[in-house]
């Protein structure tokens, strides 16, 4: 049975971080899009955080609007956001081994 | 004797069923897995896709070897890899039309308005080789399309004068000095091609730029004559009744010619209020620039 109930728990667990990682992605991508097709820079950070709600708190999130050189393109804009998801298994299920919380970090580039 | 021989032929049941479901739950557990980092992936080549496409279209307005280039690289940039675009049946990054109407790109057709990026990812299984499935491949693609508003048929600084924003101006035949057809891409060559470019919007280049007095602008060939007008109008104005007008310096010649357009006017076809040797057609001023991109707008369609 702890076994069983370990890997329900497991389960559970990779879908919130698929779905964080997916989340992280798309958020990073709408800031992205904002700074590089629509040309507003000012408030793009504040939109790529905007968009992990509902799945994830914005307020556990960064995010950093840069800019990059593509070869023969010339600037394009970059968001990169930053999550901190807790786990919902406790570290201290498996001695410590596993973190409390994983750091997700996704950019994306639009021009 | 037989209640307890009754119990005794019970035992083990749930050893059984515990084992059998924790196989099933295995199962499903793994297919979960492998499902969701494909599904993952397939979210990340779409947005790398998109990307690719909607910055690869805007630079059709330069040239379709700069659209392709440009879609591929900022797909790149997003985490496509180079094997990727030529893993893909779609063979990567193609430049085509979009047909608004029955919704489909046709590669390499006229007018060239869209690019399609596509793109296809080998994800490895995990678990999937217990049930003889190595990989999945999913196979992504995005269409973006540039739309545009200009029209080959500008005005002149003469006739445009002080007249601002909200002002309604009348294009006259009886008035050629002030008002001509403009050969971007040799649209003028073919009648059909001018009236297509008036209906639809013209997305190419529109001619070499120069500077005048200190003013970059843009050296066109003109042609006298309003032929077609009535028809071009008329369609354009039940697709988009918006077009961007180019304006000159000076006024049209009489006759074949060059004029410089230094800027554009951003106008709302109205009614044609005299038809043949006096045709007539009125606009309404929207706004008045020096910035051509105002006339192109780039959306994703796929």
């Amino acid at each position: 049975m702890p076994l069983l109930a370990l890997l329900v728990f497991a389960i559970i667990q990779f879908g919130f971080i698929i779905a964080a990682h997916i989340t992280v992605q798309q958020a990073s991508a709408i800031g992205a899009r904002r700074a590089g097709w629509i040309g507003s820079t000012n408030d793009a950070p504040a939109v790529a955080l905007a968009a992990l709600a509902p799945m994830l708190d914005p307020a556990k999130g960064t995010a950093t609007l840069g800019t990059t050189v593509i070869s023969g393109v010339g600037t394009a804009q970059t968001m990169t956001v930053t999550y901190n998801l807790p786990m919902i298994l406790p570290p201290s299920l498996f001695g410590g081994i596993l973190p409390a919380t994983m750091t997700i970090t996704k950019t994306s580039t639009m021009k | 004797m037989k209640r307890i021989f009754r119990r005794d032929s019970r035992s083990g049941n749930t050893l059984v069923l515990v084992t059998v479901f924790s196989v099933a739950l295995f199962g499903f557990a793994a297919l979960s897995i492998d499902v969701a980092r494909v599904y993952y992936e397939v979210r990340r080549m779409q947005i790398a896709t998109d990307a690719g496409a909607y910055a690869g279209v805007w630079d059709l307005l330069t040239s379709q070897a700069a659209a392709i280039a440009t879609a591929k690289a900022v797909a790149q940039a997003n985490g496509i890899a180079t094997n990727e675009f030529s893993a893909s049946a779609l063979r990567g990054v193609q430049v085509g039309t979009w047909n608004s109407t029955t919704k489909t790109f046709t590669p390499n057709g006229t007018p060239a308005n869209a690019v399609r990026v596509s793109a296809k990812r080998v994800v490895p299984l995990y678990f999937g080789p217990v049930v003889g499935a190595r990989s999945m491949a999913p196979d992504i693609h995005s269409v973006a399309i540039i739309n545009s508003r200009l029209v080959p048929f500008g005005t002149s600084a003469v006739a445009l004068g002080t007249n601002g924003v909200g002002s309604t101006l009348a294009a006259s035949s009886t008035d050629p000095g002030n008002w001509g057809k403009l050969n971007f891409g040799d649209v003028l060559r073919n009648p059909n091609d001018w009236v297509e470019a008036f209906t639809y919007g013209y997305s190419g280049t529109i001619g070499p730029q120069t500077v005048v007095n200190g003013q970059t602008v843009f050296d066109v060939a003109t042609d006298p004559g309003f032929a077609h007008l009535t028809e071009a109008w008329n369609a354009r104005k039940a697709i988009d009744p918006i077009v961007v007008l180019p304006v000159i310096l000076g006024t049209f010649p009489n006759g074949q010619g060059n004029v410089f357009i230094y800027q554009f006017i951003t106008a709302r076809l109205l009614d044609q209020t005299a038809q043949g040797r006096n045709w007539q057609g009125n606009l309404q001023i929207l706004g008045i620039s020096g910035d051509l991109s105002q006339a192109y707008t780039r959306f994703l369609v796929e």
